[in-house]
């Protein structure tokens, strides 16, 4: 999976691209780490270019969003289409990410 | 489970009578192939019985955690001992195309080995009933193989076909390397579900993570009761035999109440185990270390609700 960042003042956009599974979740979840110890107050996960997420990419997501809670920061998913959206759906998290 | 072991045996008795007969007056390499593999299904069938019989026994002060993995050491040996036959009949396919030997009656291989298709076909479909049902790996792994010998039996009986017809066009020379071929074919057909069969069924001895179905059902569940809990962590997975094992830590709030502390336990246990079969929780419950925005501007604990 291709990782690009983008920062605007206080908000970060990641952009993902390729599947959100086993070989690059952990490399989501360590990228995610350092954006949390970071100054940034919004993170949006910009998911357009995701065509797929396992369970490892679900798990990666639902502890992104309880640490951005435990830190006092927003992360939002953007532009999630397809497949990848119909999981997060079936799963139930993309309440979590799009409120 | 038991009846399915049964269905199983009397089938593998069955074809390996017919297949015998069928060997001694064809002399046909892909039968004596076919019949290597019904021994071996036969043997396996009689591992099976006891097998099951061991897995379903509970958990003790020997195997704390069951006897279920003996399904997937059944499981394991069924791949491996078909992998050998496959490479040892193949290697008598080759000097068989070398040296090709005329096969007799033809008519006979070709209608015993009907008999054999249906009677794999109909001992699968009943099998894969019994599996689903039990959810058991070793009679799933059975099943397959009443597929595959399926499978097998309806080449034999096309090659058979095709003999015949070349016999019947003047091309017997040719006719006898037919045997030989269709011999070679099956090793092929055999070896690549074999080495997937072994595969699974090492992995799943190593302790490699429950199937991802259920792995998105543990997460579902954990997300039913996100607005209880600080984080989750170290959520691991692994399977024996039928039975899953699912454990990990919830953190919650440090001055939360024992009652409460196991209301939350108890309630995602239960909604993980309805919806995941012969599955076994375990979730361990640690204290927040207080490192959170919350704690720093002296706000209530959200999870303390």
């Amino acid at each position: 999976m291709r990782i690009r960042e983008q920062i605007d003042g206080d908000e970060l956009t990641m952009f993902l691209d390729g599947n959100f599974d086993e070989s690059s979740g952990f490399v989501v979840e360590g990228e995610l780490d350092k954006i949390m110890s970071k100054n940034i107050k919004d993170i949006i996960l910009d998911m357009e270019d995701v065509k797929y997420i396992s369970s490892i990419g679900i798990r990666v997501l639902m502890l992104a969003h309880k640490k951005s809670i435990k830190s006092g920061k927003k992360i939002t998913i953007a532009n999630i289409f397809g497949k990848a959206r119909e999981i997060l759906e079936m799963v139930g998290i993309l309440p979590l990410f799009t409120g | 489970m038991y009846r399915a072991t049964l269905v199983s045996l009397t089938c593998n008795v069955v074809l390996v009578l017919v297949k015998s007969t069928a060997l001694f007056l064809v002399n046909s390499l892909a039968i004596a192939m076919d019949l290597g593999i019904s021994i071996v299904g036969l043997a396996v069938s009689i591992i099976l019985y006891y097998s099951i019989r061991l897995s379903i026994q509970p958990a003790d002060h020997v195997h704390n955690y069951g006897y279920g993995k003996v399904e997937n050491v059944c499981e394991g040996m069924e791949g491996v001992v078909l992998i050998g036959i496959a490479l040892a009949m193949s290697s008598q396919a080759l000097v068989g195309m070398l040296h090709p030997n005329p096969i007799r009656l033809p008519w006979v291989g070709f209608g015993s080995s009907m008999v054999n298709v249906l009677l794999n076909f109909g001992g699968a479909y009943y099998i894969f009933k019994m599996a689903a049902k039990s959810g058991s790996p070793a009679i799933y792994a059975e099943g397959l193989h009443f597929k595959l010998e399926g499978y097998i039996s309806g080449m034999i009986a096309a090659a058979f076909v095709i003999t015949m017809a070349l016999g019947a066009h003047g091309s017997d020379a040719l006719a006898d390397y037919i045997d030989p071929l269709a011999a070679l074919l099956v090793s092929v057909c055999v070896i690549i579900p074999s080495c997937k069969l072994a595969k699974s069924s090492f992995f799943k001895l190593l302790d490699a993570t429950i199937e991802e179905d259920s792995q998105m059902e543990v997460l579902k569940q954990l997300n039913k009761h996100i607005d209880k809990y600080c984080e989750f962590r170290d959520l691991k997975t692994r399977t024996a035999g039928r039975k899953k094992f699912i454990e990990f830590k919830i953190i919650v709030p440090e001055d939360i109440s024992f009652k409460k502390g196991h209301e939350i336990v108890s309630a995602l246990e239960n909604d993980i185990r309805a919806n995941i079969h012969f599955c076994e929780v375990t979730i361990k419950l640690h204290p927040c270390d207080k490192d959170c925005e919350f704690s720093r501007r002296e706000e209530r604990c959200p999870y303390l609700r």
